[in-house]
């Protein structure tokens, strides 16, 4: 039994957005013509693509009664596309029509029930329309479709054909990202076209509820089964934009995207698609608006459009520049570096950063993140303005902790290669070379200087962020530290040296108790001239505790102090 | 066996003592030697490297066995006649056997020995050796009669011999070793003299043909000396000094062509090849004149230039030149580099020189008289500020004219100029100043109003660049189809001709002074300073440090400073993530040693105040050098483990990074050796030379780059501070060069510097910067040294003492100068 869409909802959804409800009453009243106000052709059985046919030999279907409507995962996608070969592709229009019949071919048996195309001539209005700066209102004569798709083959500078097009959503009244695509060979073209409207087609969908942190959507067509996978209409890792459709006091209804939210389909069940919510924002599908709402969702793919973000700085709003832009997967951590920004604060992220939903993150200074956020590559031209707080104390901060840190990791070294020499010294007994070392030890910048630094450190940024009532102690700087004070405790702690010290002690009181036990037995053996058995070597003596083996470099990890149980293995080594 | 009776008469009694028990054993083991009792195993010594064997002597007897003994002694043995020898023998032995008839027969003289004749000479006799190999325990020393030896091959033949092997094989180092080893032995040796001149002559034309000319000729030359007949001689010399003055010709180093000349002429004055010499250099200069003839003044100039550099004394050409020199007194100056290309834009230290003699500024310097228009080599007549600072109402002088003669400067070209930096797209675009700029207004021909987004800390130093015509192109040319569009400038000096290694500026003004300055692309420091030496140049840019104290001793020759020090650095881009890592960079710090570098091979003297390692970007004795900050120290094994660090940081895989430098004599002198140090801490360095003026404008255009070194002198250090750590600062934001910051941190900083309006904030943003710079090290700061310039006298006018090279340009004087030929040494 496949799931169908509660009746209110489906009412909700007809009453707030025209457009979407428009396909609820796809099956009793198809779109019309735009040109002669004809209805498209009646969805079959089996739908198929279509060529539209002109308006003066094609009569007016007449209108059926209308049954009652199907549930939304039951309609297909009323298509209506729109191929223009411009003159450099080289294509003629017996050539294009050769290819569109291909493709319908491919269509019907790769997708099958969920598209019902209508294609439209090449001498349609719709083929003047350029994908690249394409806008809304051009596409206002085809509203009765649920989607226009504006292809256009051409070549690139390469001198490859290439597919470059963009899908219009009548519902959502989006336009698609811009898509390219291209194709090595003519023969190859209509799989590639195929491919290519694979990749503009986006489902609709909407959200019937939130269960444990993840949106549960309900896509339109998903109960409809394809002709094989790749025309299902939903799978997992496909990515929605919620969209909050607002009924307004005058009626109509208000389509607001819900910045910088995404939904990425987790598992599909029937024409259920089980999501997680990638936002920006704490509560994203916010129940307190003073309008009724509801909630719907278009899918959207990695586009070729660069991204433009402008980040200014809170309260002034001055530019952000020079900070770094990175961008990671959801729920991973390994990141890149796509630039830093210009004087202005601008940056322009082109497309193929990803092929799938990346989240952004602006960092200052080494690692302190100023503000983090999901995006589509590719998704869109317009440029979007992130306001962020700069937090300069905070990476003052830092900086100083930085600086702090590289004191300590060379102090580390330093103190391994000394402590290196003073156990190959005590292996020898060279106990004048150990106290040699443990001199130049002496010489080095104490722990006890670090830790007070530090503590100043902390008691400044505390001061610092009572006095502004800013945040400057954030999680980041927190943990870095932590990060020093845990190295501090752990490299820098002085019972190595007092512990050779000892040894150096005790084997300078074992070697002169030797000498002298060996003197008053030598005294012994004249007066009572009798030879006692050679005594064994006497073992050198040990550290009381013995210092273990450290590193020679600051970048392996140093072995705990002697007198300390091996602790477990710690991150935040120097390196 | 008898001791040599001189020897023995020598010793002392001790000694006598031990040598007879010597000779007691000898005794024993001397037995009549034959020749089959020394054939036994008797391996030759190491003869693999005869230079190293100890010496032996090589001993054939008559059964052809060969022994191998120590040197003989005479040397070389009395020559012996075998038949002869024999039949001495025989006849000995005749005289000493008794005959059946008995040897005692009245009348007759008796043939018995009768003790008379003289005794045999022992070494011709028998020789006593020593044999070199022989068993345990075995006899060594034998006696052996001189009729059992076929032959003595001395150690000194074999030495000679050897060493015509090694002539042979081209080995001549060894073959001069042999003779050497013999001289030392015997200098009289028979045949050592022709083996030496053998040696001589084979390596003399050996290194002719593989194109060492100089030390061809200089063994050639020894052999004359020692045997001025030798066959083919002169010839080979003869060809080898043509083939060399020839090849002097044609590079134009005709004063180093005179002088092979002279010694060609020193040992074969009368040869055939020594006056076609003679006629190819008259030829030459000859040709050069004539070049000149019917041409313009300058034409005619530099032809005589040129023909008495050929050869200065060349019949009637010296006055012709005196008077030509007098109408247009010339100077050449040596720089490191040219501006590539000029034009009214500073994109490197040659255009910061050379555009203050084409271009007037607007402001002369950032000081009230230049905004009051008291000073006269600027453009302004006054700026008034408004607005706090945000508007400014310029007027402009009036009646300056440009060089093509078209029109004054007016407020147009002011318009034009300041609004171009504002465009990414246009060579003089600074980033910085599109910033601040909000938007320029020419009221009227001579008036200007500019406004600013923003209070600036000093408006200044934006208006002290060259300021190009309106009516030229972009770059600084008349915008024309012309391919030989002319300079538009309104300086002192309008450029003539720009190429790649040299550039010629012409006075506009007529009359005193310098009328040309032409300035020549030195192929490193050691060309610039033979130049001047030469008498070629008569300015030099860029002194080598370890030069200027020598050079100021030399005679014709002064010696200048600059006041301000220059920086030494390397400039990091951070835009590749290796950069990028903290630890790679101060693994880089670590492992030079600034001081050591300095002393040992840049100034060769100790350090002291002006020329020191730095700790910073900014130098010290500035107000931007914080104070107390810790040096950046040595320590190569903190280097070794830290470049590991960042090389496990990075993935582990070898790090290797390319290091661009300018041809400038200190970056020449250290790169190999931070090559050395970096590869000792664990990663290597890419050595890359590219001519200043390319690398710096390439730098600030933001152009990609590893590591570059570079060297700038800091005016103002609120100013200067962003392009010092950041070369592309000022450069379009397309190119992400800010990006390039290796430190984000002292980026924010530089941003926050560049925003400042008040100055004792800018002071401590400055300082802040210097001080973190050493924890952050955006830049691997190296050393400051204060540079020099050097003249020849017969340049007057140039301080002791300048900001710039050409300061004070206006009252230089210079005379004319023909480099002569040095006497040769009596």
């Amino acid at each position: 039994m496949k799931p169908r869409l509660p009746r209110l909802l489906v009412l909700e959804i007809a009453l707030l957005s025209p457009g979407l409800a428009l396909p609820l009453h796809a099956q009793t009243a198809a779109p019309a013509r735009p040109d002669t106000k004809a209805q498209p052709p009646a969805q079959a059985k089996t739908p198929a693509t279509t060529q539209t046919p002109t308006p003066a030999k094609t009569p007016a279907p007449t209108p059926a009664q209308p049954p009652a409507p199907k549930a939304i995962e039951s309609q297909p996608y009323k298509i209506v596309f729109s191929l223009n070969c411009l003159p450099d592709s080289r294509v003629d229009e017996t050539g294009r029509l050769v290819l569109l019949r291909d493709w319908q071919g491919l269509v019907k048996r790769f997708v099958g029930p969920p598209w019902i195309v209508a294609v439209e001539p090449a001498a349609s209005q719709l083929a003047l329309v350029d994908p690249a700066t394409a806008q809304a209102q051009q596409f206002a004569r085809w509203s009765n479709y649920d989607k226009i798709w504006v292809v256009r083959l051409t070549r690139n500078e390469e001198g490859r054909l290439v597919f470059i097009g963009r899908e219009y959503d009548v519902a959502a009244r989006r336009m698609g990202s811009l898509l390219e695509r291209p194709c090595d060979d003519l023969d190859d073209a209509p799989r590639t076209l195929l491919s290519f409207t694979l990749d503009l087609f986006s489902p609709t969908a909407v959200l019937t509820r939130q269960e444990a942190g993840r949106a549960i959507l309900n896509v339109r067509g998903a109960a409809l089964e394809a002709a094989s996978n790749i025309g299902r209409v939903v799978s997992k890792g496909t990515v929605f934009i919620p969209l909050r459709l607002v009924s307004q006091l005058k009626g109509g209804v208000s389509i607001l995207r819900i910045p910088f939210t995404y939904l990425q389909v987790e598992s599909v069940e029937g024409s259920t698609a089980r999501c997680t919510i990638t936002s920006a924002l704490s509560d994203p599908f916010t129940r307190r608006i003073s309008r009724p709402s509801s909630i719907a969702a278009i899918g959207i793919k990695p586009g070729r459009s660069p991204i433009r973000l402008r980040f200014t700085t809170r309260p002034d709003g001055d530019p952000a520049a020079g900070y770094t832009l990175t961008a990671h997967l959801p729920g991973h951590s390994d990141s890149h570096e796509l630039g830093s920004t210009d004087r202005s604060g601008r940056i322009v992220v082109h497309p193929g950063f990803g092929d799938s939903l990346m989240v952004l993150r602006l960092i200052a200074g080494r690692v302190e993140p100023l503000v983090e956020f999901p995006i589509m590559p590719g998704e869109s031209n317009d440029e979007r303005t992130i306001p962020v707080d700069p937090l300069p104390l905070t990476i003052a901060l830092e900086a100083r902790v930085d600086a702090l840190r590289d004191q300590v990791v060379d102090l580390v070294a330093l103190r391994a290669r000394l402590e290196a020499r003073m156990k190959a010294r005590l292996e020898g007994e060279d106990w004048d070379g150990i106290e040699e070392a443990l001199k130049e030890f002496q010489t080095l910048t104490p722990r006890d200087t670090f830790v007070d630094t530090l503590g100043k450190l902390k008691e400044e940024a505390q001061k610092q962020q009572a006095e502004t009532r800013r945040p400057v102690l954030t999680r980041t700087a927190q943990a870095e530290l932590a990060d020093l004070q845990a190295m501090i405790d752990r490299y820098l702690d002085d019972e190595m040296p007092k512990a050779y010290a000892d040894a150096v002690e005790r084997g300078r009181a074992a070697k002169a108790a030797a000498a002298k036990s060996a003197s008053k037995r030598g005294s012994a053996a004249m007066r009572n001239q009798a030879s006692s058995p050679p005594q064994a070597a006497r073992p050198a003596p040990q550290p009381a505790a013995q210092p273990a083996a450290r590193p020679t470099a600051p970048g392996s990890r140093p072995s705990p102090p002697p007198a300390r149980p091996v602790p477990k293995a710690d991150p935040n080594t120097p390196f | 066996m008898m001791p040599d009776r001189t020897r023995l008469a020598s010793l002392r009694p001790h000694e006598r003592l031990r040598l007879a028990a010597l000779l007691g054993v000898l005794a024993v083991a001397a037995v009549s030697l034959t020749p089959a009792a020394l054939a036994q195993d008797d391996p030759a010594p190491d003869q693999t490297d005869i230079l190293r064997a100890n010496p032996y002597d090589r001993i054939t007897l008559v059964d052809a066995t060969v022994v191998l003994v120590d040197p003989v002694s005479p040397r070389p043995l009395p020559v012996v006649d075998p038949v002869k020898e024999r039949e001495k023998q025989r006849r000995r032995r005749d005289r000493t056997e008794l005959l059946l008839e008995g040897n005692i027969i009245p009348g007759k003289e008796t043939k018995l020995d009768n003790g008379e004749e003289e005794p045999p000479d022992p070494a011709l006799e028998k020789i006593r050796i020593h044999t070199l190999k022989a068993g345990e325990g075995e006899v060594r020393d034998f006696e052996v009669k001189r009729s059992d030896i076929k032959k003595v091959d001395y150690f000194e033949d074999i030495l000679l011999a050897e060493s015509e092997r090694y002539v042979l094989a081209h080995d001549f180092p060894r073959a001069f070793e042999c003779c050497l080893w013999v001289r030392s032995r015997d200098p009289r040796w028979p045949g050592l003299e022709d083996h030496v001149n053998q040696v001589l002559y084979a390596e003399g034309s050996r290194a002719l043909i593989d194109g060492d000319a100089e030390r061809g000729q200089r063994l050639l030359r020894e052999l004359l000396v020692r045997k001025p007949d030798y066959p083919g001689l002169l010839d080979v010399l003869g060809d080898a000094y043509a083939k060399r003055i020839n090849r002097a010709i044609e590079l134009g180093m005709y004063m180093k062509g005179r002088r092979i000349l002279g010694e060609l002429e020193s040992f074969a004055h009368e040869a055939t090849v020594v006056k076609d010499m003679r006629r190819r250099f008259l030829g030459r200069a000859n040709e050069a004149i004539r070049a000149g003839e019917g041409k313009d003044e300058i034409s005619q100039l530099d032809a005589s230039t040129e023909a008495l550099r050929i050869w200065p004394s060349l019949d009637g050409v010296e006055p012709r030149y005196k008077d030509l020199f007098a109408k247009q007194p010339t100077l050449e100056v040596a720089v490191t580099d040219v501006p590539d290309p000029l034009g009214p834009f500073i994109h490197s230290p040659a255009d910061a020189r050379s555009s203050r003699l084409l271009y007037l500024p607007l402001l002369e310097a950032d000081d009230e008289p230049a905004r009051q228009g008291k000073r006269q080599r600027q453009l302004a007549a006054s700026i008034e500020t408004t607005d706090l600072g945000r508007r400014m109402l310029i007027k402009v002088k009036p009646g300056v004219p440009w060089s093509d003669g078209t029109r004054s400067v007016s407020a147009v070209d002011l318009a034009r100029d300041l609004t171009d930096r504002t465009d990414p797209n246009s060579p003089r675009y600074i980033a910085r100043w599109g910033e601040l700029l909000d938007r320029v207004e020419a009221t009227d021909e001579l008036r200007l109003e500019v406004r600013l987004n923003r209070p600036p800390l000093r408006s200044g130093p934006w208006f002290l660049g060259p300021v190009a015509a309106a009516h030229a192109g972009v770059d600084g040319r008349e915008a024309s189809s012309n391919p030989n569009r002319p300079w538009v400038c309104d300086g002192m000096y309008l450029a003539a001709r720009a190429a790649a290694d040299r550039v010629e500026l012409r006075a506009r003004n007529p009359r005193g002074g310098i009328r040309r300055i032409i300035e020549i692309r030195q192929n490193g420091p050691a060309a610039g300073l033979a130049a001047l030496r030469r008498g070629d140049v008569s300015l030099l840019e860029h002194v080598p440090p370890d030069q200027a104290p020598s050079l100021s001793r030399e005679p014709g020759i002064k010696v200048g400073a600059y006041a301000r020090p220059t920086i030494h650095m390397i400039a990091i881009d951070g835009r590749n993530p290796k950069l990028r890592s903290r630890a790679l960079r101060r693994g880089i710090s670590y492992a030079i040693d600034r001081k050591g570098l300095l002393e040992d091979f840049i100034l060769k003297h100790p350090i002291d105040d002006q020329n020191r390692p730095a700790d910073g970007p900014f130098p010290a004795g500035s107000y931007a050098d914080a104070p107390k900050v810790k040096p950046l120290d040595y320590h190569p094994m903190l280097a070794k483990m830290l470049v590991a660090a960042a090389r496990r940081e990075l993935g582990g895989d070898l790090i290797r990074l390319k290091l661009e430098y300018p041809p400038r004599a200190e970056a020449r002198t250290v790169v190999i050796r931070l090559a050395k140090a970096c590869q000792d801490a664990g990663f290597s360095l890419d050595l890359v030379e590219v001519p200043e003026s390319r690398l710096e404008s390439e730098l600030r255009a933001g152009r990609r780059f590893e590591l570059a070194y570079r060297a700038l002198q800091v005016e103002e250090p609120v100013t200067d501070a962003g392009p010092l750590i950041i070369p592309g600062y000022d450069a379009p934001s397309q190119t992400d060069a800010i990006g390039s910051a290796a430190s984000p941190r002292i980026l924010q900083l530089l941003l926050a510097l560049e925003r400042t309006v008040d100055w004792p904030s800018a002071r401590g943003l400055a300082t802040q910067i210097d001080r973190e710079s050493r924890d952050e090290l955006p830049v691997i700061p190296l050393w400051q040294i204060q540079d020099h310039y050097a003249w020849r006298d017969r340049l007057t006018g140039p301080s002791l003492t300048a900001d710039r090279l050409y300061d004070g340009i206006e009252n230089w004087q210079i005379a004319p100068w023909i480099a002569r030929d040095p006497e040769p040494a009596k």
